[in-house]
């Protein structure tokens, strides 16, 4: 097996992270022979392009950070990471070096920590989640897999954020919240209480929209996961 | 053709109140899918005509109750849709699946009811109806037939295409600040949208505004003052709704989750179906996916409008399930919001002084609603 500096990163995407990732490469002390650049037109183009540019790499040459902003509940992202897994690409994450991680902390694989974010003690990151500049997450903190954190969030202590999830800027999570899978939260402000899966709070509708179904409202009472 | 609706008809709440009496207290309305309500417990409440409701699925069968305790006047279910028994939350006064009061916690101790109280002791029922997977609500106490109201190909299909909708559904709401009328006319105007949709919807699909002379003379030819049979009043009442193929969407695109999921059709056709009064269903994905629209009217210049988005039944899971649901809700807010704002600038137009409508032959449907609708709240016919 080739030592990370042997091998090529392959950093594949679109959206403000890539972008912002480009131009602040430097910042990420990476330990790789050659790092490339693969940007797509948009996140239209991911599914359709996928097969042909991961069938130019090999798992042995290139690892890969795959750099989709939050679209579709992070499943544009997920279009991305789900086949090069499956081809058995190793994915690195991306911490950047004014971010801070505390004792204990996991994070996951082709996870993108940003500028400025502070994370606590003992935290767990699952893999392919980003998290945004200036975001703060206390200890014991669960982030689900395929997720978002956007910039200048403040997550509290022993909170559990589901896979899937959106959490936009500027949001306030209180200490022991339970944010549901496949759930968005797109209003600044602070989440007092927890939020079923498949709850979508976006500006654009009066009240929250919802899933409804199986492992959504008809999951046990609480939190679905 | 000068229309014959007075400006009253949309502003005016004592109008209002008479057409909540008059029409929605008479008719079937739509009120939930069924997979809102598929689960033991599982209930839905809205607001319709005023009345607080739940629908309830009570050990399977599905009952509409008034969401009013008959201890002290406590909303049962605080939440618009979820699952929880009926029990309400203030003093746990539990009711039965006929709606009479099953457990009242220290009944002895502290109520003491004779037993003729103890009987009084229920909640009021409504009329339902399943029709595919589509509840309906009658308010009256003596309803009229389902088919009476509802018969005809169109919504036949309709029927078909709803036992198809899959149990994972997206539900939000949005309001309008416009009477509700307005939103069922604006559906009737094959027109509008190449100019309220002509950068969204109308890129895909080419509404035609066409001429149906038949149609149209007959609608001119409607007299409301003419004394109709009842056999004649619900007849006209069956034609306002229906649908099916709307128009052809050569360029349908085509997504990885359309091969998961049953289709409704085999034809790459934009589906629609208007159910009078209030009930829209859409698909915009030519039978792989719906959009329902329910606009219930909360005043003269008020109408809440539930949207629910749910594909065809899937053939096996599969994980972005929920993203699809959530990439067309957004696509359709945009439509909508065109909409919405089209038709609350309309309202906003509406005084008590305003000039008669002038409406043109294309828009016999809604001509002929409009006289229908009229000797209705004049009085002339009735249920």
């Amino acid at each position: 097996m080739k030592h990370a500096s042997q091998k090529c990163l392959q950093i594949i995407g679109c959206g403000s992270v890539f972008k912002s990732i480009q131009v602040d490469i430097g910042r990420y002390c990476l330990d790789y022979g050659q790092i490339n650049f693969v940007e797509f037109d948009d996140v239209s183009s991911i599914a359709l392009n996928t097969a042909s540019v991961l069938s130019d790499l090999s798992p042995e040459a290139a690892d890969l950070f795959l750099a989709v902003d939050q679209n579709a509940l992070n499943y544009a992202r997920l279009e991305l990471y789900g086949p090069a897994k499956l081809k058995g690409f190793k994915c690195t994450s991306m911490v950047h070096d004014s971010a801070a991680l505390g004792v204990g902390t996991y994070i996951g694989e082709n996870v993108w920590i940003g500028p400025n974010v502070r994370i606590f003690n003992r935290c767990n990151i699952a893999a392919d989640t980003f998290i945004a500049a200036c975001s703060t997450i206390g200890d014991d903190t669960h982030v689900g897999a395929h997720s978002w954190i956007g910039k200048n969030c403040l997550i509290s202590d022993s909170v559990s954020i589901g896979t899937n999830c959106v959490i936009c800027d500027l949001i306030n999570i209180n200490a022991k919240i339970k944010i549901g899978r496949n759930t968005i939260l797109a209003q600044p402000g602070l989440i007092l209480n927890n939020v079923q899966s498949g709850t979508f709070h976006e500006f654009i509708y009066e009240k929250p929209g919802h899933m409804i179904g199986r492992n959504y409202s008809f999951s046990k009472r609480g939190v679905s996961k | 053709m000068k229309s014959l609706m007075p400006p009253e008809a949309y502003i005016d709440e004592s109008w209002f109140l008479r057409e909540q009496k008059l029409l929605f207290g008479n008719i079937w309305q739509f009120i939930a899918p069924y997979s809102l309500l598929s689960k033991t417990n599982a209930f839905v409440r809205r607001r319709v005509s005023g009345i607080d409701i739940i629908v309830q699925n009570a050990s399977g069968q599905i009952i509409a109750y008034e969401n009013v305790c008959r201890h002290r006047l406590s909303p049962i279910q605080n939440e618009d849709q979820g699952v929880r028994a009926m029990v309400c939350p203030y003093h746990g006064w539990s009711y039965d699946e006929n709606g009479f009061a099953k457990v009242i916690p220290f009944e002895n101790e502290c109520y003491r009811f004779s037993a003729e109280e103890r009987m009084s002791l229920k909640l009021n029922t409504f009329h339902i109806y399943r029709f595919g997977s589509l509840i309906f609500i009658n308010l009256s106490d003596n309803p009229i037939n389902f088919y009476d109201q509802f018969d005809s190909n169109g919504v036949r299909e309709l029927k078909d295409a709803s036992d198809l909708f899959d149990s994972e559904i997206l539900v939000t709401k949005f309001r309008l600040k416009c009477n509700w009328k307005l939103i069922y006319e604006n559906l009737r105007d094959p027109l509008h949208p190449r100019f309220v949709h002509s950068s969204t919807i109308y890129r895909h699909v080419k509404f035609k505004a066409e001429v149906d002379e038949t149609a149209a003379a007959e609608a001119k030819l409607f007299d409301a003052s003419k004394s109709h049979s009842r056999d004649d009043f619900l007849a006209d009442l069956r034609s306002f709704s229906g649908g099916g193929k709307n128009e052809p969407m050569p360029d349908l695109p085509s997504y990885q989750w359309h091969q998961y999921v049953e289709r409704y059709g085999q034809d790459d056709w934009y589906l629609n179906w208007l159910m009078f009064p209030n009930l829209h269903i859409a698909s915009g994905s030519a039978g792989y996916s719906f959009i329902i629209e329910h606009h219930i009217p909360i005043s003269a210049a008020q109408t809440e409008m539930w949207v629910y988005y749910v594909t065809g039944k899937k053939k096996r899971k599969y994980p972005t399930s929920a993203a699809v649901l959530l990439a067309h809700i957004k696509g359709a807010e945009t439509v909508l919001r065109e909409d919405f704002d089209i038709m609350e600038k309309v309202q906003s137009a509406i005084t008590a002084n305003s000039p008669p409508q002038m409406t043109g032959d294309y828009e016999y449907q809604n001509m002929l609603i409009e006289k229908w609708y009229l000797s209705l709240m004049e009085g002339r016919h009735g249920f």
